[in-house]
């Protein structure tokens, strides 16, 4: 009895540091990649093209980097429009549909937001 | 379609090792808390085989989470009668000294035929023969019949009757068992001994078993 309520409180303990460390992990990993595409948005508001283009890239690499972390812990629907998304802004920003390209940043980013709004601890969430 | 045999064939090892953790008890009779599990943990274990978007992990985070809490709390409930009352609920008299006990059923909602069900489901066929008769956690019946209605025992008769000692099985499949070695008081030795004496090899036994009075009961294997 003692050794399966030590495997018991082994397997808790396990589940307890998977679910807080995907939630740390996967909200650093969707803010980092914010903060990228939220400069990209802010050089696309100020004109500067070129940079806004290194940021999407960089923010690009990120994602594709995190990929795998971002497919064990999150439901995969969820991520299908960042999935869709990140990857076509740059080509519109190099042929010159800056106006898509903001709309696709935006679409990531809330698409991100909405990531890390499902790893809160909230009422919403719990309910 | 080969990730969902990965996944098939994960989730497959892990409810196996879970329904094992959770013990024998499990299997054989459902208490409330248990039987909770037991429909979660089959509903859990399907969706990341039902729907490939659904990440592993959270299934197995899940039935982890169940499983564990689940063997605690029944170490919790065999510490504490509060906490076992709380889980598990307690048995309850139905029929006392042959008078049904009206109260009682209605608190269970237990209804008259659901009683009789219960009673036939025991080979009683006459409530009238009943002393005794409790629900218990798991939902089932128990029963104590009135004297004149039981089957007489050697004790009632005045006869006396030894214990017979169990018969263990020693050799499956000419495979030695040595586990029940200890309740029988068998030795490799003797078994040795036993087989040379019969002229045979562990191989061609296909079962044998041996009681602690020495008697063995073997079956050879006949390819």
């Amino acid at each position: 009895m003692l050794k399966r309520f030590i495997a018991a409180s082994v397997l808790l303990t396990i589940c307890i540091t998977v679910c807080v460390s995907s939630y740390f992990i996967v909200s650093k990993l969707s803010e980092e990649i914010t903060l990228e595409l939220n400069t990209a948005l802010e050089y696309i508001e100020n004109n500067e093209i070129e940079k806004a283009d290194k940021k999407v890239i960089s923010s690009e690499e990120k994602w594709e980097k995190y990929k795998t972390v971002f497919d064990i812990f999150l439901d995969h629907t969820m991520l299908e429009s960042i999935n869709v998304d990140l990857p076509s802004i740059e080509p519109l920003i190099e042929s010159g549909s800056i106006e898509t390209a903001k709309e696709k940043i935006e679409n990531s980013i809330n698409a991100l937001k909405g990531v890390i709004d499902e790893q809160r601890i909230s009422i919403g969430n719990i309910l | 379609m080969i990730p969902l045999i990965i996944r098939g064939f994960i989730v497959y090892i892990v409810v196996i090792a879970s329904v094992r953790l959770m013990g024998k008890r499990q299997i054989g009779e459902l208490q409330p808390a248990e039987l909770v599990v037991t429909i979660l943990l089959s509903e859990i274990a399907a969706m990341p085989l039902e729907n490939s978007e659904t990440p592993l992990i959270q299934s197995l985070v899940s039935v982890f989470l169940l499983v564990s809490l689940e063997v605690m709390f029944s170490v919790f409930s065999m510490k504490s009668g509060k906490f076992r009352t709380l889980l598990q609920g307690h048995s309850v008299m139905i029929i006392k000294e042959g008078k049904i006990l009206q109260e009682n059923m209605k608190l269970v909602r237990y209804s008259v035929d659901d009683l009789m069900e219960a009673l036939r489901l025991k080979d009683v066929f006459d409530i009238d023969t009943v002393q005794y008769a409790y629900i218990e956690t798991n939902g089932s019946i128990s029963i104590l019949l009135k004297k004149q209605s039981s089957p007489a025992t050697n004790g009632d008769l005045n006869i006396k009757a030894n214990d017979d000692p169990i018969p263990c099985l020693v050799i499956s499949d000419g495979k030695v068992i040595t586990r029940e070695f200890d309740v029988c008081g068998l030795t490799d030795n003797k078994l040795e001994k036993i087989l040379k004496e019969k002229k045979l090899k562990k191989s061609n036994v296909l079962l044998m078993t041996y009681s602690k009075d020495g008697s063995a009961n073997i079956v050879v294997r006949e390819d």
